[in-house]
């Protein structure tokens, strides 16, 4: 059985185990769903029909195996809110988180990828301390709070930048970019640290083995040492804390779409979970962790690329 | 040896100018000191010249210092290293590029790790000799397949699109060696070429080297900690210790007769039959350790749990004896089984098959009480004394542990029985409060032999307890090792791939060859006259060091006049080639062809 196989099997049980989970949770929380839609009522009879409609008298089991079999065809059920569905809705805003993130991760390991390897390459020399210490200071600093200053510096004093909102980049291409600048630099600021240090240290590793001796014996450039021999080995292990830091992010930029208003997934499960739309809040975290295990499975498909030795 | 019809050439060396000449180099890191000290010599074009060392010798750094590849933060701080009229200590980067490679090719030691792994050998290869300016596919592709074919790559072809986690150790050295070789380099530093190699494979390497390089008039500098490797394929031999240059001159002249007694002790360090100790064997009460017919499978499940696993046969039904106050040797290379066996013993290992019985007691059929009180008389010496200490504790915490499960000892002594035990080994007692990293290789090793030493065992398993230390204090702690069983009368079961140890201290040999015994009988027998064409494979490939009556050193292989023959009626069950002749396709086992001495057969086609 090749490894491949073998991985996408596994994504299953756990996409299992984690509907479980989501489902338990939510029936553990304190307080009636069908006394929250019928409000301050206190209509017995009433409760009791919204209880039926909705499949809460049923057995446990039972209702958990209609939620999944729903999901399972594609119907993640309405908002008890609002009254719509769920599923267009959670893809709409998904939509604009990967959006954000996607392109603030590029940006974070396009940047601190070449700083990490060349922080190796040139240890223990000013760089190499600079570069420590810039990752040590972004590192301390809060997403949140690096949003809060951008929005005091640019958008309140300086007056450059849009504070708060969103625009699609569909519907207007340069406002729709402006309003994008802050959000993505507070995420790359967050995001730098950690992938310039593991891409140094895994750098650091791969620059002390005998091939990397072994190239610069036959006489290749520095360039082409670091190019070819250095910079794909040590990306391994970067690829993978990438991607957890992509599946992380894709579900949880909750707190910057909060800071800066944007109507991303974070947002709706936040938003969810303040108006009690259990429906709502059980369809978002098992989306986020679908998402999370598909990103993870993607980053292991692609460790063959970089490693040979990997067989799938 | 095939480089002594070259001495003779040396004489050409005074007219010659030297290809590489080195002058009061010296190399040093910061904190440290100096690693290399007012070390010069010279090198003539197409010799080959060995540089011999211990570790902490220098000879790595020298070769780096050629190269101008020192670890950070090393430098060289003074001398001179003329390559061809350049010197090279002072070059620009730039300018070193060009020498790299295309003057001056390296091959370094882990076959693991010194060819890029994400990278395909033809990539590795072309890379080199796209620096050199020759780029198009047609005009290199025949010069690489005919170096591949030069080193004995079976299917040159095939190799260049492979990556190198697809070839072994032995081969991913010899593809190294071609492609260091393609760029036509007037120099070739190995160091340390062939120390992670199993001795077979180690001798197919170092020919082949010796071999091609004199075929293209290239210079070889071999560096190795290994004085029969360097002796047998250079003409020219340099010692080293300590970062200074101990000794020069012709290889015969120095290992027949050395001058230093530096170089005396290093090759009277080498370990020989004449070191080897006689001493009485109490023929009582039965054997010590019986094997019957062991097997050991691994599995790999599957991840499926209706698929059948993965098997790995590591041993293959194994039956040997191990008598009181006995060392009984276990040889053969890795992947043999002989680290399994050993472990199977100490019931260190789950699922076995067959009959292990040690004191007379079944040891898998034992209850966890018993077997922990059977446990203490077998004690183990691991092989990499690095590892096998817990570096958070100190050494008298590490030598007593081992007595908090006997009884009637109290804590009050377990501060003297380690200190007893430490002075066994001849440490003092001011080791008992130090840690592992205070300690050198040797004394940890010391350690290792104190920690199964105060349990009074019956038997001790050291699974290659000198390979990873220096010849010098290899040495001693093998004389340690026949001191103790001398002292207190226990038996070892003695795990190694090196046949010069084993023949200096086995009673017993038992060579073993792809999970079962091949052949085995008293040490004598074995090393005088070897019947299974796998043993003396084995002994062909270690240069053979001997001390002579005058006090002179002779060095050899062992060479085989007649081909060996199998007991009437049979077939030895492997053939050089590889190929089992198979036999009548009997199942092999172990006949008798002298008296105590075994070897492993199949019946003959005439016998059946």
């Amino acid at each position: 059985m090749t490894y491949a196989v073998k991985r996408i099997f596994m994504a299953g049980p756990t996409l299992l185990v984690v509907a479980i989970i989501v489902f338990t949770l939510m029936r553990l929380i304190p307080g009636d769903p069908a006394q929250l839609l019928v409000g301050d009522l206190d209509d017995a009879g009433a409760i009791e029909r919204v209880r039926r409609e909705m499949g809460l008298d049923r057995p446990l089991p039972v209702q958990f195996g209609i939620w999944l079999s729903n999901i399972l065809q594609g119907d993640f059920g309405r908002s008890a809110h609002s009254g719509e569905e769920i599923l267009p809705t959670l893809l709409y805003r998904f939509a604009i988180t990967a959006k954000f993130t996607g392109i603030a991760l590029l940006l974070a390991s396009l940047i601190s990828v070449p700083i990490g390897v060349v922080a190796a390459w040139r240890a223990k020399t000013s760089f190499d301390y600079a570069a420590r210490l810039t990752a040590i200071i972004l590192v301390s600093m809060p997403t949140f709070w690096v949003g809060l200053i951008l929005i005091l510096v640019f958008g309140i004093q300086a007056h450059l930048l849009p504070v708060v909102g969103y625009v699609s980049l569909s519907d207007d291409l340069y406002k729709g970019l402006l309003y994008m600048i802050m959000p993505v630099t507070a995420l790359v600021v967050g995001e730098l640290a950690s992938i310039i240090r593991m891409s140094r240290s895994s750098a650091l590793e791969v620059l002390q083995l005998e091939y990397v001796a072994h190239a610069r014996a036959k006489g290749l450039s520095e360039r082409r040492v670091l190019l070819r021999h250095v910079l794909p080995n040590a990306l391994a292990p970067t690829l993978t804390l990438i991607g957890i830091t992509l599946g992380n992010s894709l579900g949880g930029a909750a707190v910057t779409e909060t800071v800066f208003s944007i109507p991303g997934l974070g947002r709706y499960l936040v938003d969810a979970i303040y108006a009690r739309d259990y429906q709502v809040v059980q369809a978002c975290l098992l989306f986020v962790s679908f998402i999370f295990i598909t990103v993870n499975l993607l980053v292991d498909l692609c460790y063959p690329l970089l490693d040979p030795r990997v067989k799938l | 040896m095939n480089r002594a019809a070259m001495q003779k050439t040396n004489l050409r060396h005074q007219s010659d100018k030297p290809l590489l000449q080195i002058a009061d180099l010296g190399v040093s890191f910061p904190g440290v000191g100096e690693v290399v000290r007012d070390l010069g010599l010279a090198l003539y074009p197409g010799e080959a010249f060995g540089i011999v060392g211990e570790s902490g010798s220098g000879k790595s750094m020298l070769a780096r210092a050629v190269m101008q590849l020192l670890p950070k933060p090393g430098k060289i701080t003074s001398g001179r290293i003329l390559f061809k009229g350049t010197d090279l200590a002072n070059l620009k980067p730039g300018d070193m590029r060009r020498v790299r490679g295309s003057g001056i090719g390296m091959v370094f030691q882990e076959p693991m790790t010194s060819l890029n792994p994400s990278m395909t050998i033809g990539a590795q290869i072309t890379e080199g000799l796209r620096t050199q300016g020759e780029c198009s596919r047609q005009a290199l592709a025949p010069r690489i397949h005919a170096m591949l074919e030069r080193v004995r790559i079976a299917d040159p072809e095939g190799c260049l699109k492979k990556y190198p986690h697809e070839f072994s150790g032995g081969m991913r050295q010899r593809i190294l060696l071609a492609s260091v070789l393609l760029m036509q380099p007037d120099l070739l530093i190995a160091d340390e070429p062939t120390t992670a190699l199993d001795a077979v494979i180690q001798k197919e390497v170092l020919e082949i080297m010796s071999e091609v390089t004199r075929d293209l008039g290239v210079a070889l500098m071999l560096i190795s900690h290994d004085l029969g490797a360097v002796g047998a394929y250079t003409e020219r031999l340099m010692v080293m210790r300590k970062g200074e240059l101990v000794e020069e001159g012709a290889t015969s002249d120095i290992l027949l007769r050395p001058q230093h007694p530096y170089t005396v002790a290093l090759i009277e360090a080498l370990p020989s039959r004449e070191k080897s100790w006689r001493r009485d064997i109490p023929a009582a009460s039965g054997p010590l350790v019986e094997v019957e017919n062991l097997r050991v499978v691994f599995e790999r499940k599957s991840f499926l749990p209706w698929a059948k696993p993965t098997c790995t046969e590591a041993l293959k039904g194994v039956s040997l004896t191990v008598g009181r106050s006995e060392t009984v040797a276990v040889v053969g290379e890795s992947g043999s089984g002989k680290t399994t066996l050993g472990r199977a013993i100490l019931r260190l290992i789950d699922h076995v098959e067959g009959d292990i019985r040690v004191a007379g007691e079944d040891v898998y059929a034992l209850s966890a009480e018993r077997l922990l009180a059977l446990r203490r008389q077998m004690q183990i010496v691991f092989q990499d004394p690095y590892s096998s200490l817990d570096p958070r504790r100190r050494i008298g915490e590490i030598v007593s542990e081992g007595l908090r499960h006997v009884p009637d000892v109290t804590r009050a002594e377990y501060r003297d029985r380690a200190r007893q035990a430490l002075a066994e080994v001849d440490l003092s007692a001011e080791y008992l409060g130090r840690f592992p990293h205070q300690l050198s290789g040797g004394q940890r090793q010391r350690v290792c032999i104190a920690r199964a030493l105060i349990m009074k065992p019956k038997l001790i398993v050291a699974d290659e307890p000198v390979s990873a230390l220096d010849i010098t204090v290899q040495a001693k702690i093998l004389e340690l090792m026949k001191r103790l069983q001398v002292d207190h009368g226990f038996a070892y079961l003695f795990i190694s791939h090196d046949l010069g140890v084993v023949e200096q201290i086995a009673d017993r040999v038992i060579v073993m060859q792809a999970g079962r015994i091949v052949e085995h009988g008293a040490r004598d027998m074995i090393f005088d006259q070897p019947r299974h064409p796998y043993t003396r494979l084995l002994l062909k490939a270690v240069p053979d060091l001997h001390r002579s009556a005058d006090a002179s050193y002779r060095i050899g292989t062992r060479a085989y006049s007649q081909p060996t023959a199998a007991p009437d009626g049979m077939v030895f069950d492997w053939a050089e080639d590889g190929n089992d002749s198979g036999g009548a396709g009997g199942a092999a086992r172990l006949i008798e062809v002298a008296d105590g001495h075994f070897v492993s057969c199949r019946p003959g086609l005439a016998a059946s």
